[in-house]
């Protein structure tokens, strides 16, 4: 591949992303063009951009979202290249096209292996070439009989699920062969008479699951590094709020296999880019099973860079440049522990409702291992068009407890005013005993946490009722 | 401050009704001059060069001669060309509907939509906004006058790019 020169490059994004990625272009010397809606012709990122092109109203459907209007402002602004950041267009195959047809480099993977990454099929079968485990089902069942056979080759614990159903419905958990005969007939008469077709399937069950993902970055001379894993199960309906690096509590065998099937998947699909490889990870029987690829930066990228020294961003525009990586996989080496934040613009008392406004106090610490990334500032607008991410609180620190304690003089020191925040529910997650003592599981917040937080609030005399 | 047409049409309207034979009105960096049953108009201070603010209805108000609207810069055009005039606060901006390439005709070589000076119904095509070879053509939005066009054909847009002003009809 040759090299081509990037001079100037569209940041096809906005809020903390795009003022990330107007920092790699400042640090490689090169010019940053924004694209943004009419809402945020006044933001940071606006600021900080060598210029700015305003695309269209504050809809993301006429300006983040649509393609042309994307394109366009970078041949109007005479960019040789286009980052897309995270969300919005990132994984839009149709705009990798667009670029290479107008001649823009595109900073992210080709659009065909953008095609077969973003496939939840595509990826799997690659997962399954190159022999990763993608828990896959037993496929419809045709009788009892064939029912126990399938759950003896998958292993307990299995969901026998409906095929027609949905939502949670017709889900039976099974524990043992004994099991197996009895909730086959039910389940499938069942779904006969609820949805009117009575095929079941067996799939593994994951009682106490992690998160787990790992940062890859691969440049277009073949070579696929990893930069350490992600823990991200701390989630609430599937959104992550708090991700840290390396994947605590884990045995390093397991870890190991982790990162290579990543990389060995990735090679497979001929990756070319930073990506994630996410996979969920059963923290009792030490298994895991392939989720999905993003082809694009993920919102916590910065905590790899904290355990690894590496700049992922500057690493793309190497890659998109048809240059080799900056480092190989022996320079890879994890140091100390990472955690992240994500500081929402919402209301976690009020069942986590966005609450735009104004900005009219924004005080942050800094100091050694604390680095925030935002577009925050006292005066912002927190826009009800866009998604209520404001700022990400990333600590670095020798162990894990270090980081926490490091992250929570964070938490107390956050000034913010004008609008509500999420700082509140971080710092009561970073009190809990069940974070402290080891990484969680993907649904503890939401069945443990937010149970005990509520009922807190409830008895609380913050709340107004004299105690 | 800006003083709009209707301002100026307000402002001879009342010293119509009114009992001055003369009157001068300055505001900011706009001068009106008006004079009748006689009297004459006070010679117009050569050193002050003033944009001229002019709107042809305000113009055609009928005052009794010899009243006139005075443009400080150019006594004798009392009606000068608008493409250079303040907007009203009648006036109506086509601004771009996106990011692109403004095209004031249909085609190279092709005459434009419109030009200064032209009369246009709110459904007119008034240029287009190309963006990746797709042609979004862009209404006039009101009935009126085109009263000016300020980006050049082929010139680069932006979302809410001002494309022409039309002074509405009354």
């Amino acid at each position: 591949m040759t090299e081509k020169l990037i001079r100037r490059i569209l940041v096809a994004n906005r809020g903390e992303i795009a003022v990330r990625i107007i920092r790699a272009c400042f640090d490689e010397g090169i010019e940053s063009v924004l694209a943004c809606s009419a809402a945020d012709t006044d933001t940071l990122a606006a600021r900080l951009a060598d210029r700015v092109v305003v695309i269209g109203p504050a809809a993301a459907t006429q300006s983040y979202l649509d393609i042309p209007r994307v394109v366009q402002a970078a041949i109007s602004a005479g960019c040789d290249a286009l980052h897309p950041g995270y969300g919005f267009l990132s994984e839009r195959p149709e705009l990798v096209d667009a670029c290479e047809k107008n001649g823009i480099v595109y900073i992210g993977p080709p659009a065909e292996i953008m095609r077969r990454a973003g496939s939840k099929l595509g990826a799997r079968a690659v997962a399954d070439e190159v022999g990763i485990p993608t828990g896959a089902g037993s496929g419809g069942l045709s009788s009892a009989e064939d029912a126990i056979a399938a759950a003896q080759k998958l292993g307990f614990p299995l969901l026998l699920k409906a095929s027609a159903g949905g939502g949670g419905r017709g889900m039976t958990i099974l524990r043992s062969e004994d099991e197996v005969k009895a909730g086959y007939i039910r389940s499938s008469v069942e779904a006969e008479r609820a949805f009117g077709d009575g095929t079941v399937y067996l799939e593994p069950y994951v009682e106490h699951a992690r998160h787990v993902e790992v940062q890859i970055l691969a440049d277009s001379h073949g070579n696929v590094c990893h930069l350490g894993e992600r823990d991200c199960s701390t989630q609430r309906r599937y959104q992550k709020i708090i991700e840290e690096a390396p994947a605590a509590g884990l045995p390093g065998r397991l870890v190991e296999e982790i990162r290579t099937a990543a990389v060995n998947l990735c090679k497979g699909l001929n990756y070319v880019g930073a990506g994630t490889v996410e996979f969920l990870v059963d923290a009792e029987k030490n298994r895991f099973v392939f989720l999905e690829v993003n082809a694009r930066v993920q919102v916590e990228h910065p905590i790899s860079e904290a355990v690894t020294g590496i700049d992922i961003v500057r690493e793309q525009l190497r890659i998109a440049q048809g240059l080799p990586l900056s480092f190989t996989q022996d320079d890879v080496v994890i140091k100390g522990h990472s955690l992240e934040c994500r500081l929402n613009a919402e209301d976690s008392r009020r069942g986590f409702t966005p609450t735009p406004g104004t900005i009219t106090e924004w005080t942050v610490p800094s100091g050694e291992g604390v680095r925030i990334d935002t577009f925050a500032h006292t005066g912002a607008v927190i826009s009800p068009w866009y998604d209520s991410l404001i700022a990400k609180l990333i600590v670095h620190a020798p162990t894990r407890a270090d980081a926490i304690d490091r992250m929570r003089q964070v938490l107390a020191k956050i000034r913010v005013e004008g609008i509500s925040t999420t700082a509140a529910i971080h710092q009561a997650i970073l009190a809990h005993p069940d974070f402290e003592k080891a990484p969680v599981t993907t649904k503890w917040l939401e069945n443990v946490f937010l149970p005990e937080w509520e009922a807190d609030d409830a008895s609380s005399p913050a709340t107004g009722t004299a105690p | 401050m800006d003083v709009s047409p209707a301002d100026i049409k307000l402002i001879l309207s009342t010293l119509q009704d009114s009992e001055f034979d003369q009157a001068e009105v300055v505001i900011g960096d706009v001068r009106i001059a008006v004079a009748r049953n006689g009297m004459t108009l006070d010679a117009v201070p050569a050193a002050e060069t003033v944009k001229p603010v002019i709107a042809a209805s305000a113009a055609a108000e009928p005052i009794t001669a010899p009243a006139a609207v005075t443009p400080t810069t150019a006594a004798s055009a009392v009606v000068a060309p608008v493409a250079a005039a303040t907007p009203s606060q009648s006036a109506h901006t086509v601004e771009s509907p996106s990011v692109g390439v403004f095209w004031r005709a249909s085609s190279p070589g092709a005459a434009p939509f419109v030009e200064v000076g032209q009369e246009v119904t709110a459904g007119d095509t008034i240029g287009i906004v190309e963006m990746m070879k797709l042609m979004n053509n862009v209404a006039a939005g009101v009935d009126g006058v085109v009263t000016a066009i300020h980006i050049d054909n082929g010139g680069s847009v932006e979302f809410g790019t001002p494309l022409v002003t039309i002074e509405p009809k009354a």
